[in-house]
This record gives structure tokens, sequence and C-alpha cells, in this order.
């Protein structure tokens, strides 16, 4: 409708939107400049007519500063509703005690654009209505512009900016990227806001299927020690997450679904849709009190929330999302927001990119098979593979290990014992993988030292084989190994009777046990191919042992994808 | 405001200015006090032709004159019988000359003050474009 019809201006100077509402037909939106215009028009008229109180005798009513800068002068002045059916300009009134800025959107069209404004999201998001006879959201677009929609944004009120005049602009929607841009202190005039909104091919999942994936959980909430590279040296997250059963694309797909727009999750004590991960790392000293793991804080000129500090009585650093103001700066104090403890910034904080500013998500970008995670975003190292990324909170990108599987299939559950070990090159068991460092004689050994360096493909845990005095191996659990000190810690046994010489012979187990299912098999980290011996053997049901079986044995190869054998069953009735 | 004449041996008083008794001498003049004391011509200078302008009594608001300026370009608009309520009578002068309906050039609202005597006032028009 034209704006004549749309306005009105009453004697006091209030000009209203009387038009039709947001999405009906008839709905009316215009330029400020076209205010601007229209009431100047009716400011040289010779006397008011109708609801628009505007002639010559009344006062100016608007000054223009540019064509996108309005000024309402004296008493004129607009309210939300009217401010709503207005776009791509500025309107100043009561004297810059009032300012609407513009916001202009550069995305695709249809992309659902929420404001995240003095912490939190501004509820009447009246810019995503479809307009009537439009299929896709957003008001005023402009798609030769590739805008998606221009809206007014009040900024100031009250003689106060609404929290610096700052704002974020963000999209989160399932199956499309999630993007953020902030607006440190909107200027006069449109501030043109991009905003990637492209369909995610990795985040295709329907959404109802994604909420079921509840395995995926946040084990620590807060400064978390992950070695996820496996060097034994442990690197700073600011939180360990478990892909519990699902893929690392399907944690993906979990992770947008909890900081999708409409979430109502919590992270870090913040609703996931507010998320956005670590803003800022802060050097700190004088700590007093004892911090939670994760918390709001607070300073002057400013509020965030703590999703990490090093240590909850003696910090020196934090890590924190800005909610509110501006991050702190040196010496000024820190307060929880919970705990009550306190600390002082020193000198140096460090502002961090979020990833929704590069159209990723929190946890970071998705290939599909694999992940490249954010700043300080962790996954606990079990469930990292060779092609997934992860940065620590010192920047650094950690690359976890190749972690194989070996697979032995064909076997009866019951009947076969399999064992696959070192092969020695010949075709043969390797029996003198390693050679004892010491005698073994006492009752109770747990503890076992070989003189070769234990391969960095061991697995965490296993079985060792040992050479004892009488001949024979026995089989040895072992719980855990230190390749520094070249120990295995084994369950307790007793080799008072029959002991292990100095220097015999001991090997990995890589899979020694009867088979409980048709397949068996070991995951260790992979650094080089590793030749492996196979036997399975079933020697039959007594009394008879018609159903006995050949010994299979072959050789096999531990590779970087891992590896696989079938064993052969051949009777040997 | 009324006149009183000596007309022969009698003093007549009417309502009017002393011109309407021309040739007889005027021994009084009465006015109210929300008369003028007198009008005056005010001259507004380089104004837009097709400008509407509205004079006002700075001190009152109460508008003194007001209509739209012929002619093309700029011109002097000459605007006779103002009346004054002071001497020198002090005006505010609004200028305007926009219209969204047609193609031409649109002026921001022109406001000025003036001083106006008996000998008239005038005051120097700047419309700048919008």
């Amino acid at each position: 409708m034209s704006i004549e019809t749309d306005f009105s201006v009453s004697a006091a100077g209030a000009i209203r939107y009387i038009g039709a509402a947001h999405g009906a037909s008839g709905a009316g939106y215009h330029t400020g400049l076209a205010l601007h215009r229209w009431l100047q028009t009716k400011a040289m008229g010779a006397s008011a007519a109708g609801d628009d109180y505007m002639a010559i005798n009344f006062p100016t009513p608007t000054k223009k500063k540019f064509d996108t800068i309005i000024e309402l002068l004296g008493a004129y002045n607009i309210d939300d509703t009217a401010a709503e059916h207005l776009y791509d300009c500025s309107i100043i009134q009561a004297g810059g005690d009032v300012i609407y800025d513009a916001v202009q959107v550069i995305a695709a069209p249809g992309c659902h654009v929420e404001v995240v404004q003095n912490g939190a999201l501004v509820a009447n998001d009246f810019w995503n209505t479809i307009p009537f006879g439009s299929s896709d959201k957003g008001l005023n677009p402009d798609a030769a512009r590739g805008v998606c929609t221009s809206f007014l944004l009040k900024v100031r009120t009250g003689g106060a900016d609404i929290d610096g005049r700052r704002f974020i602009a963000q999209t989160r929607e399932d199956g499309y990227s999630h993007s953020e841009f902030r607006v440190p202190g909107t200027s006069r005039g449109i501030n043109v806001v991009p905003l990637t909104y492209l369909p995610d091919l990795n985040n295709q999942t329907a959404l109802a299927t994604v909420a079921t994936w509840t395995d995926i959980t946040l084990l620590t909430e807060g400064y978390a020690l992950i070695d996820a590279n496996a060097d034994s040296t442990d690197e700073a997250y600011y939180g360990k997450w478990d892909r519990g059963s699902r893929s690392i694309g399907q944690f993906y797909e979990r992770i947008k679904y909890l900081t999708r727009r409409g979430s109502s999750s919590t992270l870090y004590g913040l609703n996931g849709e507010l998320f956005r991960g670590i803003t800022h790392e802060v050097n700190v000293d004088t700590p007093t009190g004892t911090f939670n793991a994760f918390e709001a804080i607070s300073w002057s000129g400013g509020t965030g929330q703590m999703l990490a500090i090093n240590s909850p009585t003696a910090a020196t650093k934090l890590w924190m999302q800005l909610l509110t103001g501006v991050a702190p700066t040196d010496n000024q104090t820190i307060t929880g927001g919970t705990s009550g403890a306190t600390c002082l910034v020193n000198v140096t904080v460090t502002q961090r990119d979020v990833p929704q500013k590069e159209a990723k998500p929190a946890c970071g970008q998705s290939t599909g098979s694999a992940l490249i995670g954010a700043y300080g975003f962790g996954i606990e190292a079990a469930d990292l593979g060779i092609n997934d990324r992860v940065r620590d909170l010192t920047d650094a990108v950690i690359t976890p290990p190749n972690i194989a599987t070996y697979t032995v299939s064909g076997l009866v559950s019951g009947d076969d014992y399999i064992m696959v070990g070192p092969e020695d090159g010949a075709g043969s068991l390797d029996e003198t993988q390693f050679t004892l460092n010491g005698a073994l004689s006492g009752a109770a050994v747990t503890s076992v030292v070989v003189n070769e360096a234990i391969p960095a493909d061991t697995p965490a845990t296993g079985v060792l084989r040992i050479l004892r005095a009488s001949g024979g191996t026995s089989r040895h659990p072992y719980s855990a190994y230190n390749a520094g000190t070249k120990t295995f810690t084994i369950t307790s046994a007793d080799f008072s009777s029959d002991g292990a010489a100095n220097g015999a012979g001991a090997y990995i187990g890589y899979i020694d046990k009867l088979a409980d299912a048709t397949t068996a098999s070991f995951q260790a980290q992979y650094s080089a191919d590793r030749s492996l011996f196979i036997r399975r053997r079933f020697a039959g049901t007594a009394p008879d042992y018609t159903d006995a079986t050949e010994t299979f044995e072959a050789v096999g190869t531990f590779g970087a994808s891992g590896g696989s054998i079938t064993v052969q069953r051949a009777s040997d009735a | 405001m009324s006149v009183c004449i000596r007309y022969g041996t009698r003093v007549i008083c009417g309502i009017g200015t002393a011109r309407s008794f021309r040739g007889w001498p005027a021994v009084a003049l009465q006015r109210l006090p929300t008369d003028p004391l007198f009008y005056a011509t005010l001259t507004l200078r380089n104004i837009l032709a097709g400008s509407r302008y509205r004079v006002t009594r700075s001190d009152t608001g109460d508008e003194l004159a007001a209509g739209v300026t012929a002619g093309t370009g700029n011109v002097d608009e000459v605007i006779s019988g103002v009346a004054c309520f002071a001497n020198p009578q002090e005006v505010d002068i609004t200028v305007r000359l926009f219209d969204e309906g047609d193609a031409d050039p649109d002026y921001e609202s022109f406001e000025t003050r003036a001083f106006i005597a008996r000998a008239g006032g005038e005051a120097y028009i700047l419309q700048r474009e919008d």
C-alpha cells in the first residue's frame, strides 16, 4: 500500500503505522527516504487533511542528512511498530535519545536471520516474516543485490546505547550452514551483514533422527586434558565429548542439532542457540576463591560465560565467550557469578575467532568422514581417527594417530582358539619378539621388563606370552605398558615354581583367546606394516573328537587400514 | 483603530485609518491593544517560485501572512500589508518547496527570522536542495 495509507501523523507528532499486518495482503514497507519525502510534501500543504496533521503551519518534521539518515525533529516520533515497516535508513528521534539503525542482510533467499543483542535473542524477529505472495521468508528483499532482508533495529533508547550498539546476526538452520556476523557498533545508515546460508551436505539427516542420538555426550564441561595424538603428553581443551556409537559425521550433525535455532539444550550454562565457543583467552593472576569449571563471569564493562579455566584455585588462564560489553582489560577484576571467586586480568587478552564466523558450527568443519575441529573443541582420543584434526587451547593443530583394526573371521564360538602374534619373517610365530630384562621368580609378579623397545603399534591392553623354564609359554593379560621403561603391567602371576629366566623370550598375543564370536579383532595404532602370524586350532569334542579340524596357519599384515583374514576349517576327523 | 477628526466644531470618531478621513485633520487616534501598530511590507528575496511561505509573529506564533510564490526561478516576493504589533516586529518565516509527486527538485524547509519596521523589512531566502 502507499505510504499515505500506511502511516498517519497526529497533532502531537506521533507517526504511526496503520496499514496491514506483516504477512497480510497490503502490508506496507517503506524506506526512510520515502517517509521523509512524504512528510515534507505534507509539510508544504496549506492545511492538514485526514489523519495526517501536517501542513505549512506545523513544525518541520524531518531532516535528511543522507538518503539513509533521517532525523525526526522536535516531538515527531515513530514507535517500534512503525519502525518494523521502515527500512534502509537510520531514524534518529528525541534529540538523539532514540535511534533505529538499518540492517541489511546479504544471504541466499529464505535465510532465517536471528539477532543477538545485549546477550539475548531479539524475540520479535518480524523481519523473518514471509511477505504476502512470496515463498521465502525475509522482509524487503532485493534479489538483484543479494539482499535477503532489510529492517531497522533499535540500538539506542532513553539516551543510552543498547550494549554499545553491538549485535550479532546469525543463522542456524537445520541442514544449512551455521554462520554469524558480529557488528561491534552500528553506524548511522545501513549496516550490511553478510551471512552464509547454504545447504550443508554433511547435515542432511532428518532432525527427528538426530534427536535420538543421545549417546553423544559432553563428558567434561570445562578444562579437559586429552592425549589426542597419543604422544604421552596431554593437550588441553575446553571440554571432552564422547561420540558414543556414532560416526564422526553423525557427531557433527548432533552438535549442529544442539546449537540450532530452537534448541532447548544447555551447553556450559548457555542455551545451545546462543552458544558460540571461545571468543577470548584471558591471562589472569591474583586468584581468590574457587571458580567453577564453567560459569557466568563479569567485569566492569562486560559479561561473559567462562568455558574453561586451567585451575579453579590458582588460575593463570581462562577461556570465555563474550556475552555483553567489551572484553576485559589489564588489571580488571573478573568475578565468578556463581562461585564469587575473583582474579585479575594479567595483561594479555587474546581474541579467538568463533567457528561460526567461517560458517562452521561450534565443533568445526566436517568433511563427511572426518572432523576438522574448532579452536579448543575436545573429543576423547578413542573417538578420533587419522583424518580428524583437533586444535587445543594453545591453538596447535593435533593429529590423532591412526588406530586401525585387524579382524579374524570364520571362527566358531566356543570351539576355535585363535592366536594372532608377531611373525618371525619365516612364516612362523616370533616367540622372541621381546627378551626378559631380569628373571621372573616371584609368587605375585605384576611387572615384566623387557630389553627391546615396545613398538608404538602395541595395543594399550592385551596379552603377553612368556617362555617359562619348563619350556612352554604362559599367557598373561596386561593392562598397561610403559614404553619409556619397557615395562608391561600384568595380572599378578606366580613364577615361583616355574620361573622365566633372564633373557627368556616373550611376545604379544594380539589376539590370544578362545573365540567367543564368529570374529575376533584387535585395535592398535598403526606406525608401519606389521607381519602377523595367525593360528586357529580346534582339537575336537571329547570323547571321540570326530569334529576336530586341522590347524589353520597363515601370515597376514596389519597395515594402515588394519587388515583381516578369514580362517579355513578343514576336517581332521 | 479608530480616528477622531475635527469636523467643523465637532469631533467625529470612527473605525478606520486616518487615511479614510483625508483632508480632515485627525485630532486623535484610538487603537485597541490587539490592533496592529502599523502595516508594512515584507520582501522575501531569492525565494524559489512555487514555494509556500508562512509568516508568523515570533512572540505569539500568530500567522501574519501565507501564500505561494508565483513566477519562475528565484524571485522576490513582496508581501504587502503585514500587520505589525511592535516596532520593529520580529517575525518567523517558514518557506517550503517539496513535492514528492513531481520530478522537480525538492528543497529543505527554510526557516528564518526578520524584523519589519514601518519602512518595511526583508529576508533573504536560501533554499537548499534536499
